[in-house]
């Protein structure tokens, strides 16, 4: 009985110590961070795009295009809060880090402003949000095409 | 008379863990273990009864598992004796391979108890459950 | 002309009953992800479920008892003991996922926070195993599930390239870009969604329901061979649908409602009408079938009466055992953990779990002197074993892969 706690006790530490020691995040580290974030930026800003448009068009319901739009807004909100929150390893990241929190926050914001004109129900605020959106599209766009 | 579908046969095959039916066609638990005893000195042991229940299950599943399982059921039990609950032999009607019929109605049998106990203390109490 | 009748309901509710919130969330992720490479992977899953449910259902047609009974009965206490406990979990797993994805339905449909919906689900679901007739049951919610053919309809309204979609089907390969670690995840994932222990559970414990003999064995092979393989054409549909209108556009899928946007595209608000319905009807009939599912496992293992044709005071144990599933499936999706995340853990660890279920009804689908003349064949017995390494092969792979993707990223 005592022989299995032991090892178990063992093991438990052997992982630990190898989950503690993890590789040193360095810069390709940080840039692959930065890539999956702007994948997901895209994911998010299209999906909120493509779901206001398909409600400009009348063709769903708004409860629907509200729904789908706050899952964007919210997706966006937790990237956003996931990316901000790593620790840059060195100066070279640090204006990778400037650049990504800038587009960042205009994206999160542009998804806001598009979730609240689509709960107003107001068609040119709608229109004008979808302009914000489609610029932080091409921004991502632009950004995952630098990091890959 | 008890009516047996082969001449001769392991317990494994025609008696352990079959279902038993009762009188009016309702399922009354399984076969969790065989009772034998000596009829006289010297004669090969007959079957006395089926055991059924937590208590005689326990001791089937073997290892740590099964000794829980035991004390659980014990402890559940109304009365004090260990002995799993007993269907006597006399009772059983037909033996085949697919599952053994008894002669009485399940309600009276001792492994009905905790069946009944969930009716009447849970089951029961919901509307809607007489059906 | 009733036989015929009887037959075709029996197909139809089969389509909509193969189609649970696992299979909403893979093939919607996977399309837009993958587009149609992974075809293959619902055809593998599709198969091995009707072989799977066949064989199931035969024995129970043939010994009239449900597949748990003759699985103790065969394999003994511990053996099965295994099987019961880790398909009752499953099954929690499952159920959990299920009054998620209704209450994701929901949602959708009101805009209402799912949480809200979350007790109300598990409630409505509890009723209908406590009171409504099973038959009804199966049909009303069977037939409802059919309006996911709007996705087919979609298909042809959306600049679906048919001709590219083909090939994808033919000769798959991980999409460019993509890590194929996570490819073969999805893979996982999608077979998992198609062999669901619950679904196999309730197929055979809903034939003794229905009181199938010998003579139901073509009727219930006809559900299998001909039902489920539809119900997995419909998945493909709600992939396919994906394709021409996320994946262009990089979207990944999180979100239920992301699965439907295809359809509002393509045919607007009767279009989502038809998708709200029929989602809805799939995974709610698939909460009270996972719930019942349970308490079948259960009941049969421990030879408690059983069963929805008894009132319920008659089958105490049994209504008490589905009971508690649903309690403890409701109280662990209200704790907020996402509902997308526990289908795909549900249906991963079905994938990891079926050789486990599986290989008992493969034994007693052998055994002579209980099926008679209705034993396995040799090729049968091939075709069953060569499926049975296939799934041994998923399930050692799947949770490592789980792992290594770090659940599909």
């Amino acid at each position: 009985m005592w022989r299995k706690v032991a090892f178990v006790a063992v093991l438990g530490s052997y992982l630990l110590l190898a989950a503690c020691a993890a590789p040193v995040p360095d810069d390709g580290a940080y840039r692959h961070a930065a890539l999956q974030t702007s994948m997901a930026m895209v994911s998010a800003l299209a999906s909120g795009q493509l779901a206001a448009q398909t409600g400009l068009r009348g063709n769903s319901f708004s409860p629907f295009t509200d729904g789908n739009v706050t899952d964007a807004e919210n997706d966006a909100g937790s990237v956003n809060s996931t990316f901000s929150s790593r620790q840059p390893p060195d100066a070279r990241s640090d204006a990778l880090r400037q650049k990504m929190l800038q587009a960042l926050s205009d994206g999160t914001s542009a998804l806001t402003d598009l979730r609240v004109a689509v709960r107003m129900g107001d068609r040119t605020q709608v229109r004008k949000a979808l302009a914000e959106v489609g610029k932080s599209l091409k921004t991502f766009d632009a950004l995952q095409q630098e990091l890959q | 008379m008890t009516r047996w579908e082969e001449d001769e046969f392991t317990a494994n095959d025609l008696l352990l863990d079959r279902e038993l039916i009762d009188c009016n066609g309702m399922p009354a638990g399984r076969v969790d273990d065989l009772e034998l005893s000596d009829p006289a000195p010297g004669e090969p042991p007959v079957l006395t009864a089926l055991l059924c229940g937590s208590t005689a299950f326990g001791p089937r599943l073997g290892g740590r598992l099964g000794t829980w399982w035991q004390a659980i059921g014990r402890r559940l039990r109304p009365v004090t004796d260990s002995y799993p609950n007993r269907i006597d032999a006399g009772l059983i009607d037909h033996v085949d391979r697919l599952e053994i019929t008894l002669l009485a109605a399940r309600e009276h049998l001792d492994s009905y108890r905790f069946r009944q106990w969930t009716e009447e203390k849970i089951i029961g109490r919901i509307p809607g459950s007489t059906g | 002309m009733k036989a015929v009748l009887s037959m075709t309901l029996g197909v139809m509710t089969a389509i909509g009953g193969f189609v649970d919130i696992g299979n909403l969330v893979t093939s919607g992720i996977t399309g837009a992800r993958f587009g149609m490479t992974l075809t293959w992977a619902v055809v593998v899953g599709t198969l091995g479920m009707a072989l799977f449910a066949e064989m199931a259902g035969r024995v129970t047609a043939v010994t009239r008892k449900p597949i748990f009974h003759v699985v103790r009965e065969r394999l003994g206490v511990r053996v099965s003991l295994v099987n019961a406990a880790a398909s009752t979990l499953l099954n929690l797993v499952t159920l959990a996922a299920e009054i998620g994805g209704v209450s994701l339905v929901l949602q959708m449909v009101t805009g209402i926070s799912y949480l809200i919906w979350v007790p109300l689900a598990g409630l409505a679901a509890w009723l209908v195993i406590w009171r409504m007739p099973f038959q009804w049951m199966e049909n009303v919610f069977g037939l409802l599930g059919l309006g996911m053919v709007v996705f087919v309809v979609a298909l042809f309204r959306l600049p679906t390239d048919w001709h590219a979609m083909w090939h994808q089907v033919i000769s798959p390969a991980v999409p460019a870009g993509q890590p194929a670690p996570t490819w073969w995840f999805y893979a996982v994932t999608l077979i998992g969604a198609c062999i669901v222990p619950y679904q196999v559970i309730f197929f055979s414990s809903g034939g003794r329901e229905e009181g199938w003999t010998s003579k139901s064995i073509t009727e219930m092979r006809v559900n299998a061979f001909i039902g489920f393989p539809l119900g997995g054409l419909l998945s493909l549909a709600i992939m396919a649908a994906a394709v021409p209108v996320l994946q262009p556009r990089s979207i990944g899928v999180s979100h239920l409602g992301q699965v439907a946007l295809p359809v509002a595209a393509a045919l607007g608000k009767a279009g989502l009408v038809f998708v709200f319905v029929s989602f809805f009807a799939a995974t709610f009939a698939a909460a009270a079938e996972s719930a019942l599912s349970s308490g079948y496992a259960v009941a049969q293992y421990m030879g408690w009466s059983w069963g929805k044709r008894h009132p319920p005071g008659a089958a105490a144990r049994f209504h008490l055992v589905c009971l508690a599933s649903v309690i403890a499936a409701t109280a662990f999706i209200l704790t907020t953990v996402d509902p997308v995340t526990v289908t795909i853990f549900a249906v991963v660890l079905g994938a990891a779990a079926v050789p486990l279920t599986y290989f008992p009804i493969l034994i007693v689908a052998n055994d002579a002197r209980l099926m008679g003349k209705r034993v396995n064949r040799r090729w049968s017995n091939a075709v069953g074993t060569f499926f049975l390494l296939i799934m041994v092969v998923v399930s050692v792979v799947s949770v490592p892969l789980l792992i290594i993707t770090k659940a599909g990223q």
